[in-house]
């Protein structure tokens, strides 16, 4: 089974805790096996109560910015029930297949775009040992496993059999394609100034200092925050969200590709689009925003509280993120589909590409200074 | 060795392959910077200066020490002497599409640029003792070769041409691929030399079933570029459909880089199997008698089916192209020996193969000139009016049959002597009878150039003259004609070949 | 045991969904179906220790070139009268004589036995490829040949793909 090393290393893997709790004759893959179904059962919890509160936030905050208070009544206090009666709704809604659908692609696809979006959590450290599979490819891992998601999306729009789910599924293809390259480039810098794929590791390199070793802070800051102004950008893209939501752009294409979805299936792709932003955001915040780090929480280290406060601080650091996004969609207007394409191939990209120049020169001077 | 050398010395000895590269970018940011659509001449000049310093450096490289460099670049005669064979090739194609007064100004940067790409493809699939390299090389030529094909996108002949060719050229790099990663999964390296020694290995046990899958599956992507046998089917077509020079391009600077690979993957990574030479024969295997008589049997279906083929056709092209599919029949002939001087006969008749064939599709570029059609009608009555090119035609002709005054006839007894020698009587036989057939239809041209009267529709109203292609011509064909550096020719595949052998 | 059942499992996975791709009688399907291959070929790269290759594979394969490739289908009309049965017949013609002469030669052949003991990799496959990417007398060549590969075929088919020249568009 050493084959399998690279994909659980190094001692604070979820399959390395469990190994410690059954006698050492347990096979390797069984222990696999139990923590994969573990890991599953955690990260869709985590997920779909992220969902839930992401849309009640959304939906606050799209009012606020509306100038309106958003959803008041359900369960009192600020219609904070509100998700939950929309999750019940979605759950006893008629599941409906269409007669002309390809049925085949119609009900593999939710599950395919929500399976790759939940596999790419795995390589995401919540906490200094919050983490289901600590992998050397880290980030890498994520883009990948994400990069499934589209395909579900374009079997969603043709399974559909429907015009503006094709419309919206082509655009999926084109946007999300093209938008790859920046978003595979911007990370090129804080890989570069960590040394390491893994975004655990790039946690462990931030912290103490009291905050000052986060890559915003350090001395490559000014590589740090534009590639993550790029990376931003092109996270929004990748992510269909506002101002490039295109392949659901609700005033041309009805919903775009989840326009004939409804009940369960609907909700899939929903969760799908809260967990893929909030993928972004925790990647943005383990490789520029230092992890699970905070100013003092260090001094916290070895106490029972230190482990629950860090993923504390990871997720509320995330959910920043995800607020700026949201934030994004409600103020900026919806661009067009050609500015979309010129924008991430003709300004994007080069941007990326200078930066990479500017990291790789910077990096290679400071390792040749310090002597490292 | 290699290790030795520091990096710059390193550097020198791809030094042609780096200047290349460096045009090859320079024409891009030319074009890009909006030389291509006003002042194509520009481009080509540019170009033709990047590729004469790349000769100079070759040239220069000539008596050099043998080197591997970067862990897998071959630095030898044979390689050098191949990479002037395509930068020369290449360059003459870029005069050829500079003096093609048909095509449409469109895609001028393109062409350069793809056509230095193929070259450097070429550089590096001669030069190279490692699989992955020799699979990188054949992958840039054949890449930029599927663009350059469909350079003319407006002309539904050269998009279906185009299209062939890289369905076709995929399909066959892709089995290529398989063969050479079966090779490394059962030798466990991709160094042809290592290589070698493992072949002999398991020929020696009674393996050699298990070698034979994967050379044929390298002999399927080879056979594509060379065009020979059952992988020739492309070659009508898309040289019917792309221009005249692009064609040049394909049925020489392509097929001589191929045939050069090939020769140094089997005297490499096959050295164990092969015989030396007429006096250092190795015990013959099974393995060795079947690869021969494969080889063997590919040639003589190659050239059967190029000759018969040819016999019947209309456009000039197209008949060109049946005929260098007959000649890479003869010199797969070559190669079939598997020995020195079939190596040598191979590597000398690339050479010739080289001269009449440009020359051939020249002369076809300057009739289309000036009739407007690349039909064999189009000669009608050409011959008087073009004295000088018509009598450079019939010199290519006569080369290109095999008669004796000229290069192709020193060229083709060279193949024949060693095909007898080693075994192969009777392909040198059918050689033989080929060139008789062959006589049929370049005989055709002949006619038509001088025995037929001029149709009323022939001449163009402002038919340019083009006095470089002329030249070019005339060059060429005083090359072929001339026979005297014939010798040294077969030296210079000697040394080629030894350095291949010894090495 | 591990090893053996996942084995199976993308053997089964991948060669079940190229079957579907060869027989699906709709041809966006068919590309659909291959999704299975790519991923089960990632799968085999895992078991091999490959990990950085394997999760190229998805990210190429999986999220590009399929993506691309559905993108291509979707453009272009569909073909309704093909001839199914032909195709299944050369399929299975292919497979079988394939299986049949390789059979032979596979139970018999010896692999290069250092390539399977290096396979332990202890951890993490990238930073190993990163170095030998860049050392001189590694794959630096071929790495960089690679990147002339790619502008020319990028040349090709922006050349080929665009309308007129570029200035009359904008």
């Amino acid at each position: 089974m050493s084959a399998l090393l690279p994909f659980a290393a190094a001692g604070n893997g979820l399959t390395d805790w469990l190994a410690g709790l059954f006698p050492a004759g347990v096979p390797f893959w069984i222990l696999g096996l139990l923590g994969a179904v573990i890991a599953f059962a955690l990260i869709m919890v985590f997920v779909s109560v992220l969902a839930m509160f992401s849309t009640w936030l959304e939906r606050k905050v799209a009012g606020h910015i509306q100038v309106r208070y958003g959803p008041m009544r359900v369960g009192g206090w600020h219609g904070w029930a509100q998700a939950i009666a929309d999750g019940v709704k979605l759950l006893i809604k008629e599941d409906i297949v269409l007669a002309d659908a390809d049925r085949a692609l119609f009900k593999i696809a939710p599950c395919l775009v929500l399976g790759a979006a939940l596999a790419a959590f795995v390589a995401l450290p919540f906490g200094p040992n919050a983490i289901v599979a600590d992998l050397d490819l880290g980030v890498f891992f994520i883009l990948a496993v994400s990069s499934v998601t589209t395909l579900g999306v374009i079997m969603a729009g043709w399974g559909s059999n429907n015009k503006w789910s094709l419309y919206g599924a082509m655009r999926e293809a084109a946007q999300v394609a093209s938008y790859e390259i920046p978003l595979g480039l911007s990370l090129m810098m804080p890989v570069m100034y960590y040394g390491s794929l893994s975004l655990h590791r790039a946690g462990e390199m931030q912290a103490d200092w009291f905050g000052l070793h986060w890559y915003v802070f350090s001395d490559s800051f000014w590589l740090a925050i534009p590639s993550f102004i790029l990376f931003f950008t092109a996270a929004l893209a990748e992510t269909k969200r506002s101002p490039f939501d295109l392949p659901e752009s609700e005033s041309e294409l009805v919903a775009g590709f989840h326009t004939e979805y409804s009940g369960i299936r609907f909700s899939f792709f929903f969760m799908e689009e809260y967990a893929a932003m909030y993928l972004m955001s925790a990647v943005g915040t383990a490789f520029w925003f230092g992890a699970w780090n905070f100013p003092g929480l260090e001094l916290l280290a070895g106490s029972a509280l230190y482990a629950p406060l860090a993923v504390t601080v990871f997720v509320v650091k995330s959910m920043i993120l995800v607020f700026v996004m949201m934030w994004v969609r409600w103020t900026v207007p919806r661009i067009r589909i050609d500015q979309v394409m010129t924008m991430g191939y003709k300004y994007l990209t080069p941007l990326c590409l200078i930066l990479v120049f500017l990291a790789s020169v910077w990096e290679w001077a400071k390792a040749a200074l310090t002597g490292a | 060795m290699a290790d030795a050398l520091s990096y710059l010395d390193a550097l020198k000895y791809i030094l042609p392959e780096v200047a290349l590269t460096i045009g090859l970018c320079a024409v891009l940011i030319w074009d890009l910077l909006g030389g291509g659509a006003d002042r194509p001449r520009e481009g080509a000049w540019l170009s033709l200066g990047f590729l004469g310093l790349t000769c100079l450096l070759l040239i220069q490289r000539l008596g050099w020490q043998e080197a591997t460099v970067f862990g897998m670049v071959r630095v030898d005669p044979l390689a050098t002497v191949f990479k002037l064979f395509i930068a020369t090739a290449v360059g003459l194609v870029i005069a050829f599409d500079l003096a093609d007064r048909r095509q449409p100004a469109e895609g001028k940067g393109e062409t350069w640029f793809l056509l230095l790409t193929a070259a450097l493809g070429g550089f590096f699939l001669v030069g190279t003792g490692n699989l992955i390299l020799l699979y990188l090389g054949l992958e840039t030529l054949g890449l930029s070769s599927y663009a350059l094909a469909g350079i003319h996108k407006r002309d539904r002949a050269g998009a279906e041409a185009s299209l062939k060719y890289v369905v076709y050229g995929a399909l066959a790099s892709g089995v290529l691929l398989f063969g050479a990663s079966l090779l490394y999964g059962m030798s466990g390296t991709l160094e042809m030399r290592e290589m070698a020694r493992f072949l002999v290995f398991a020929v020696d046990e009674g393996r050699s079933a298990q070698v034979l899958l994967p050379t044929l599956l390298i002999l399927v992507g080879f056979g594509f570029k060379l065009s020979l046998f059952p992988f020739q089917w492309w070659a009508p077509d898309v040289y019917q459909g792309v221009s005249t020079p692009i064609a040049a391009f394909l049925a020489v600077a392509s097929k001589g880089a191929a045939l050069a690979a090939l020769v140094r993957l089997i005297a490499v990574a096959y050295s164990g199997l092969l015989r030396l030479g007429p006096d250092t024969f190795l015990p013959e295997t099974d393995f060795t008698r079947g690869f021969v008589l494969l080889l063997a049997l590919m040639s003589a279906a190659t050239m059967l089916f190029g000759n018969l083929a040819a016999l019947r056709q209309e456009n000039l092209k197209r008949l060109l192209a049946y005929s260098s599919i007959g000649h890479a029949g003869y010199m797969l002939m070559g190669v079939a020996v598997l020995g020195e001087a079939g190596f040598r006969a191979a590597l000398a008749y690339s050479f010739v193969y080289y001269l009449m064939t440009l020359g051939a599709f020249g002369m076809v570029l300057y009739f289309a000139n000036q009739s407007g059609s690349e039909d064999i009608r189009g000669l009608h009555g050409m011959g008087p009016r073009h004295p000088l090119a018509a009598t450079a035609t019939i010199v290519f002709l006569a080369s290109l049959t095999g008669l004796p005054p000229t290069a192709g006839f020193f060229g083709k007894w060279y193949l024949m002597v060693a095909a007898w020698e080693g075994g192969l009587p009777w392909l040198a036989l059918l050689t033989a009878l080929m060139s008789v057939v062959s006589l049929f239809y370049y005989f055709r041209i002949a006619r038509a150039l001088f025995l037929r009267p001029e149709e009323e529709a022939t001449p163009l109203p402002d038919a340019p003259r083009t006095p470089v292609l002329g030249g070019i011509l005339a060059v060429l064909a005083a090359g072929t004609l001339v026979f005297l550096w014939f010798e040294p020719l077969l030296a210079a595949a000697s040394v080629g070949v030894e350095a291949v052998l010894h090495w | 045991m591990g090893e053996v059942l996942a084995f199976w499992f993308f053997a089964a996975l991948t060669i079940g969904c190229a079957l579907l791709a060869l027989l699906h009688r709709n041809v966006v399907n068919s590309a659909f179906a291959l999704l299975g291959t790519l991923l089960g070929l990632a799968g085999f790269y895992v078991l091999l220790a490959a990990d950085f290759l394997a999760m190229t594979q998805v990210l190429i394969y999986a999220g590009g070139i399929l993506v691309l490739i559905l993108f291509g289908l979707m453009l272009t009309p569909p073909v309704t009268n093909e001839r199914r049965f032909g195709r299944i017949l050369v399929a299975v013609a292919v497979v079988g004589l394939g299986a049949v002469a390789f059979w032979e030669k596979a139970r018999g052949a010896v692999w290069h036995a250092a390539a399977r003991e290096e396979l332990a990799a202890p951890a993490g496959t990238v930073r190993e490829i990163g170095l030998e990417f860049l050392r001189r007398d590694s794959w630096l060549l071929p790495f960089e040949l690679a990147s002339v590969v790619l502008l020319a075929g990028l040349v090709g088919a922006v050349y080929i793909a665009r309308r007129r020249f570029p200035r009359e568009d904008v």
